[in-house]
């Protein structure tokens, strides 16, 4: 009688090469998610470090002036009855007035803030990698 | 009765393989090169912003041409301030036009 169906080994062979297929997409759909996070977790830090230097460059920008005992760690500026104060604190960047403080970033979004003033009324920032840099308008 | 498959039927198969596949990595590759543009670019951007804004703080008397940026005179208290900034080879560079009076 002529044999019908399959033998073992063309099952097994069969279930191995199955077996390979699923594992190589699972691979593929795995890399693919964690690339997919990566890449999305990498956006969103770049989008806070851009709002943070906007909001310090406008800070900067209309500022009274810059304080003389602002440093490298902490800018100081001054406003018409108040001072505003970046600096990098607990990880954060905090932004204080003499009323309240904020901060502008999750923990471990931004790990390094400093500051050089090389001309009067100009402050270059740098961001973790970024530099940038704001101009006092009412620096006299 | 034919046993195995032909050369053909293996190299067909394989092909697609290598295309399916090829196609994935190259999916990846073009998401990880964009994710390297936008760093890259963004910290353009904000050199590009230093530039000007150390222009800015510039006095006129002082105001000279950068590697980056040209100054033409337009009128005798005026400039025309153009910043032309090449953040990656292959890539159209950031072009900014703008204006420098004397007083301000």
């Amino acid at each position: 009688m002529k044999q019908r169906g399959f033998t073992l080994i063309e099952m097994t062979i069969a279930l191995t090469l199955s077996v390979l297929v699923l594992f190589v997409g699972t691979f593929m759909l795995s890399s693919y998610l964690r690339t997919y996070h990566k890449l999305s977790a990498a956006v969103e830090k770049n989008q806070v470090k851009q709002f943070v230097l906007n909001k310090l460059v406008i800070d900067i920008q209309f500022a009274e002036g810059i304080n003389k005992s602002s440093g490298p760690d902490l800018l100081i500026l001054d406003l018409l009855d108040d001072a505003l104060r970046y600096d990098h604190f607990n990880n954060k960047i905090r932004r204080r007035t003499n009323k309240s403080t904020a901060y502008l970033a999750e923990p471990g979004e931004i790990s390094s803030l400093s500051f050089s003033y090389p001309k009067p009324g100009l402050v270059m920032i740098f961001l973790d990698k970024i530099k940038t840099g704001a101009y006092c308008r009412n620096e006299k | 009765m034919r046993r195995g498959f032909t050369l053909i039927e293996v190299l067909v198969a394989l092909a697609i393989l290598v295309i399916i596949g090829g196609t994935f990595l190259f999916f990846f590759k073009t998401g990880l090169d964009a994710q390297a543009d936008a760093d890259e670019f963004l910290k353009a951007l904000n050199a590009c912003r230093a530039e000007l804004e150390e222009l800015r703080a510039t006095p006129w008397a002082g105001l000279r041409p950068s590697p980056h940026i040209t100054l033409t005179p337009i009128t005798y208290d005026l400039y025309q301030v153009e910043l032309k900034y090449n953040w990656h080879p292959g890539r159209k560079p950031i072009e900014i036009f703008t204006l420098r009076s004397k007083y301000q």
